[in-house]
């Protein structure tokens, strides 16, 4: 049964924050507190935060009139193969999306700002890389000759250009957003989420590239093999997973207030290099055809779910212990405030209260899995075994 | 664990940054890559001379390779050009595009033409290509030929498949004037020749 609900044990409180600590004995209470959940930024963190939030809204404006004006003719002269692509690809994202907010454990991150980690790999993102992709092809192009580009070229210009312009926007969403993007969990989903937005407007535009690549002719069928090779075939491994590793490496910096340590810091390179490291795998002549793309492609989704593994497993070990620990200053049993840590955990709590009260203890639920989650990512909680 | 999160408090002396830096990492980032590289090209040369008498594969695919031979004058542009894919040469005021098509199976010349004058529209919505008629190379390979009306100025289109049909090569040339200066173009798309690789069908 939850003890997560209004009681004579829990006084409900009008400034909707969780009641403070007991005095457990320790003389540590009132140290390890954390600002309420919603503070207001101080004036010296609100300016860098309206800077980004400008800065981040010019480049995806930047970004989609690079791709409107690249795409623009294909789609007018090639319209019903566009709209087909869209729609295909309108489905994909709508499920991407879902899946890649729900792997968040505990919650899945703020609505809007994952639709503006879309956003960013949808337009900014993908219309920059365009530009500093295209630059680069040229030079190993002329430096290298055509044979070289056309082996070599994508793999060494991709990773770099791609790599770094996606995450560049988890970073900005990181200082637009600090309790968005609080830890190297955020980091991955908000990451996944840049690249899904990036490798849907990438499929689009193979899709619209490769019909002229066939004389112009069936387009629907050549929409259609495209995205069937691209979704269904690499989709498993592509942009979103890169990202998703390179978005890690920004929640391991967010974590360490942008001042990492040498561990930190050389984690969060690694990581960075990880994700560029199998983006030019993907990408280069190594293991060629059907059977070694797919390889490729299934490489970079398990360095994902690593990754993914490794940082759900202590972010959620994390968040458990900073429950117990609330619950403990709160009364409340040690297995009930744990069991909070997961949507499951929380929906059964609430089934075992009288429905008038669910509202009230699903508020509850929600302040103290709140302050869990700063404590999970701050590092501050003084856990105990 | 108690330890353990105090030495990460400790670890961290100076405190937090402010966002400004990394705000600053990531505009610098993205500048460096989108100015950076086109700083690199403009001290590079925007053209290679193609050597006059040089014959060059521009494609390969179902046993045959498709060649263009080159007079003098002659130049690629490697930055809008794709080996095996598309190339952009220009020789004076002449600019010439030729890019290799997989078309479907059994596409006959007539269906490459049509799709042709879709395609030629994706990158200027006025152009438009003439009925084709057809032209014969130097090597005797058949193809189409056509003129190409679009607001920048008339050119002329032409399309040769590989004997088996398993790729195309198109190409459109545009100058300066009325289009009396694509004779280099038209002698140099008379070039093609469809040799047989090792092995091909």
């Amino acid at each position: 049964m939850s003890h997560a609900r209004p009681g004579p044990e829990i006084p409900s409180r009008k400034d909707a924050h969780v009641p403070p600590p007991r005095d457990s004995g320790q003389g540590r209470e009132g140290v390890e507190r954390l600002p309420a959940p919603h503070e207001d930024p101080s004036r010296h963190r609100r300016l860098p935060r309206l800077v980004t939030s400008v800065v981040f809204g010019l480049l995806c404006l930047a970004g989609f009139a690079i791709m409107v004006n690249g795409l623009l003719g294909a789609v007018l002269v090639f319209f019903g193969e566009s709209v087909l692509s869209a729609l295909v690809l309108a489905v994909v994202g709508v499920i991407g999306f879902w899946l890649l907010r729900r792997i968040r454990p505990v919650r899945p991150p703020s609505t809007t700002f994952s639709l503006l980690a879309l956003l960013w790999g949808m337009t900014a993102a993908v219309g920059l890389a365009l530009i500093a992709n295209g630059n680069l092809m040229t030079i190993w192009n002329t430096l290298g000759g055509l044979p070289f580009g056309e082996a070599w070229g994508a793999a060494l210009s991709a990773p770099v250009n791609e790599e770094l312009i996606k995450v560049a926007g988890v970073v900005l969403i990181a200082v637009m957003a600090p309790r968005v993007l609080r830890g190297p969990m955020d980091g991955f989903v908000i990451g996944a989420l840049v690249g899904l937005g990036f490798q849907l407007v990438e499929d689009f535009t193979y899709t619209m590239n490769v019909i002229p690549m066939v004389g112009g002719l069936d387009g629907p069928a050549t929409v259609f093999q495209t995205l069937l090779l691209r979704v269904g075939l690499t989709g498993l491994g592509s942009h979103w997973a890169m990202s998703a590793v390179a978005g890690t490496a920004v929640g391991l910096m967010v974590a360490a207030s942008w001042r990492p340590g040498r561990r930190h810091g050389t984690r969060a390179a690694l990581l960075l290099l990880a994700a560029m490291g199998v983006h030019w795998f993907f990408d280069s002549p190594i293991l060629g055809g059907v059977t070694g793309t797919v390889l490729k492609s299934l490489l970079v989704f398990l360095v994902a779910v690593i990754v993914y593994f490794v940082v759900r497993h202590t972010y959620r070990s994390r968040v458990r212990r900073a429950l117990a620990e609330e619950g403990e200053e709160l009364g409340m049993r040690r297995s009930a405030a744990m069991a909070l840590a997961d949507r499951r955990g929380r929906g059964r709590e609430l089934r075992h209260v009288a429905n008038p009260e669910r509202p009230a203890v699903a508020r509850r639920q929600e302040r103290l899995v709140d302050f869990a989650e700063d404590r999970a990512s701050e590092y501050r909680v003084p856990f105990r075994e | 664990m108690v330890e353990e999160s105090e030495t990460l408090r400790h670890a961290r002396p100076r405190g937090p940054r402010s966002g400004w830096f990394p705000l600053g990492i990531a505009v610098a980032a993205i500048a460096i890559l989108v100015g950076g590289w086109a700083a690199v090209n403009t001290v590079l040369p925007d053209t290679t001379p193609v050597e006059s008498g040089h014959s060059m594969v521009i494609a390969t695919g179902s046993g045959h390779q498709a060649k263009l031979s080159f007079d003098d004058g002659w130049e690629l542009h490697p930055g809008s050009s794709s080996a095996g894919q598309q190339y952009q040469f220009s020789n004076g005021p002449v600019r010439l595009r030729v890019t290799v098509v997989t078309p479907p199976e059994r596409s006959s010349e007539t269906a490459l033409w049509e799709g042709m004058r879709e395609v030629v529209r994706v990158g200027d919505s006025s152009a438009s290509l003439t009925d084709p008629r057809p032209v014969t190379a130097e090597s005797g390979a058949q193809g189409l030929t056509g003129t190409l009306h679009s607001n920048e100025g008339i050119g002329t289109a032409a399309l040769f498949p590989s004997p088996n049909g398993g790729f195309a090569v198109e190409s459109l040339a545009v100058g300066e004037d009325s289009g009396g200066d694509l004779a280099d173009a038209d002698k140099l798309l008379q070039s093609i020749r469809f040799d047989r690789t090792e092995g091909g069908a």
